[in-house]
């Protein structure tokens, strides 16, 4: 009920400011100058990707700011097919740290790679992803609209309701 | 657990050799530095440049370098305008040399030079990534861009130092992050960065540039000379916690927020203090909250107090008010009777004449609420 006052007071609002962000953040031609990586090597890597955000139990919003980070990084810089496992599961770090409350551990996520990457090669490329954004994390996502539509939706039915009732 | 671990397998395997993982990262990380080596590199100094790169050629020996150490060659007045585009084709010629030549070619240095002018030709837009190299260029991003002076503060994750910037010779406040973690970089500092970045207000401390190395990440800030506890210290106590927390993001307070992360009344305003995020970080305001209680007062006008929520230009007021009487079961609000003064086109309002309030003055806001 408080999330739904929530979005009542602040939902078109806080909406309008981040449609206008939207551009801002969107990758442009992530695979355009990618010797390596190739359309397939990202739709095996994003499919991966999803079984895992479920694994450790992360919201939406993480994962698909994770696909966020990491083709506006392909964007920025090219990739060797050989870390780009370890470059998904970078982004998904970075992605939980911005919104999650438990990100899961280096550790955790490493084991998931089969170990085959060390700690000091995920900080640094960590590293180099957040030098290349510039830091800018707070992308507007697909989960951010989907649940503000699905609440525009819902208010909108509850007003159905109430006018019924008082009719 | 055992779908775990198919999918696992299923992308190691796609994962072909591992052997080479070491060999890629080191290009990472020799990218990385070269972005940080030529920010620091000093125009003149253009040589001596040349010289360090061929002695970490030597180091690695890995063959990435030379053919970019020829395309440096170029005079130093060219140079300096095309920085940004030639960073992005020395990239794109190391990732193409990586899938199509053998590991100990040398190209002849006339190939090279055409690659090199083959790449200027090309027409590209000033991207985010060459504009940031342009400012790096006047001094934006460096470290010796800003002289430390006195310690200011050091918390667990930060320490934050007085500092003069070179280019403005302003003072600013220079918070150094550690970034030497198991878990690598903080997720404070992460959300603090980027939050931050998004955030210009008044009552918000302004981030004006990060600088980013490996072992530590200095985030410079404008410089204030209280923290918001030792300004309501100095105001001897006569401001209680919460108007403060609402005046934060209304109006003028002249203090730094985001240095007082300890300080837990901005807690819950979340906005000014994204250092203080264990939760999730949102920049939703929180719902205590209040929007105008009156739903019926006409569309985009202010409150009698013309308060305006900083977040985007047309949210909602912060202040409670109502036109209707009964809400406070008296006058009007403290602000008086609106009159044409204070709230052009009231006296036309229908529904504002059918009240047939009485008048009354405004009263000082001090009567209703301690400061």
């Amino acid at each position: 009920a408080q999330e739904l006052q929530a979005f009542r007071d602040y939902g078109e609002s806080w909406y309008r400011s981040r449609k206008g962000l939207e551009s801002r953040f969107q990758p442009r031609e992530p695979l355009a100058r990618q010797p390596q990586v190739t359309a397939e090597a990202r739709c095996k890597l994003v499919s991966w990707l999803i079984p895992v955000h479920r694994h450790f139990g992360l919201s939406l919003e993480a994962l698909c700011l994770a696909v966020n980070i990491l083709d506006r990084f392909l964007a920025t810089t090219p990739v060797a097919a050989d870390c780009f496992q370890l470059l998904g599961v970078t982004a998904l770090l970075i992605a939980c740290k911005q919104v999650e409350v438990h990100p899961p551990s280096v550790k955790e996520l490493l084991a998931l790679c089969c170990d085959a990457f060390t700690r000091q090669q995920l900080r640094n490329l960590e590293c180099i992803v957040l030098h290349r954004l510039d830091f800018d994390l707070a992308a507007p996502t697909v989960s951010f609209f989907l649940e503000h539509f699905s609440q525009v939706r819902l208010e909108a039915r509850g007003a159905d309701a109430g006018e019924a009732a008082d009719a | 657990m055992n779908k775990m671990k198919n999918f696992k397998r299923r992308f190691s395997l796609s994962v072909p050799r591992t052997e080479t993982i070491e060999e890629s990262l080191t290009e990472f990380t020799e990218q990385f530095n070269q972005l940080n080596n030529q920010r620091n590199e000093d125009l003149a100094q253009g040589h001596l440049q040349l010289a360090q790169l061929g002695r970490e050629v030597a180091a690695d020996g890995s063959p990435v370098s030379p053919p970019e150490g020829q395309g440096r060659s170029p005079v130093a007045a060219v140079r300096y305008r095309n920085h940004g585009q030639r960073r992005c084709s020395m990239e794109a010629s190391a990732g193409d040399k990586r899938l199509s030549l053998p590991m100990d070619i040398r190209l002849p240095p006339e190939f090279l030079q055409k690659l090199q002018m083959e790449s200027l030709e090309l027409p590209k837009p000033l991207s985010r990534m060459s504009r940031r190299a342009s400012l790096s260029d006047i001094g934006f991003g460096k470290l010796e861009t800003y002289i430390k002076l006195d310690k200011l503060g050091e918390g667990t994750y930060a320490t934050v130092f007085k500092g003069r910037s070179k280019l403005t010779e302003n003072l600013v406040a220079l918070k150094e992050i550690r970034l030497e973690h198991e878990e690598g970089a903080p997720c404070t500092a992460i959300r603090e960065v980027s939050l931050l970045k998004n955030l210009k207000h008044a009552n918000i401390v302004t981030l004006h540039d990060i600088i980013h190395t490996e072992r530590c990440l200095t985030l410079v800030f404008e410089y204030l000379d209280n923290d918001l506890k030792q300004y309501l210290e100095s105001c001897g106590n006569l401001m209680s916690v919460h108007n403060v927390k609402v005046r934060g993001v209304q109006g003028p307070l002249p203090c730094s927020s985001a240095w007082v992360g300890g300080f837990g009344g901005w807690e819950r305003l979340e906005i000014p203090s994204p250092s203080t995020g264990t939760g999730r970080s949102c920049l939703q305001p929180p719902p205590g909250w209040h929007r105008c209680k009156d739903e019926r007062l006409p569309a985009g006008t202010a409150t009698p107090w013309g308060h305006q929520c900083p977040l985007s230009g047309t949210a909602p007021t912060l202040v409670e008010v109502s036109i209707t009487p009964s809400a406070h079961g008296g006058p009007l609000s403290p602000a008086g009777t609106p009159t044409e003064d204070t709230w052009p086109g009231i006296t036309s309002n229908e529904e504002f004449k059918a009240y047939n309030f009485s008048q009354y003055r405004a009263q000082p806001l001090i009567n209703h609420a301690p400061r």
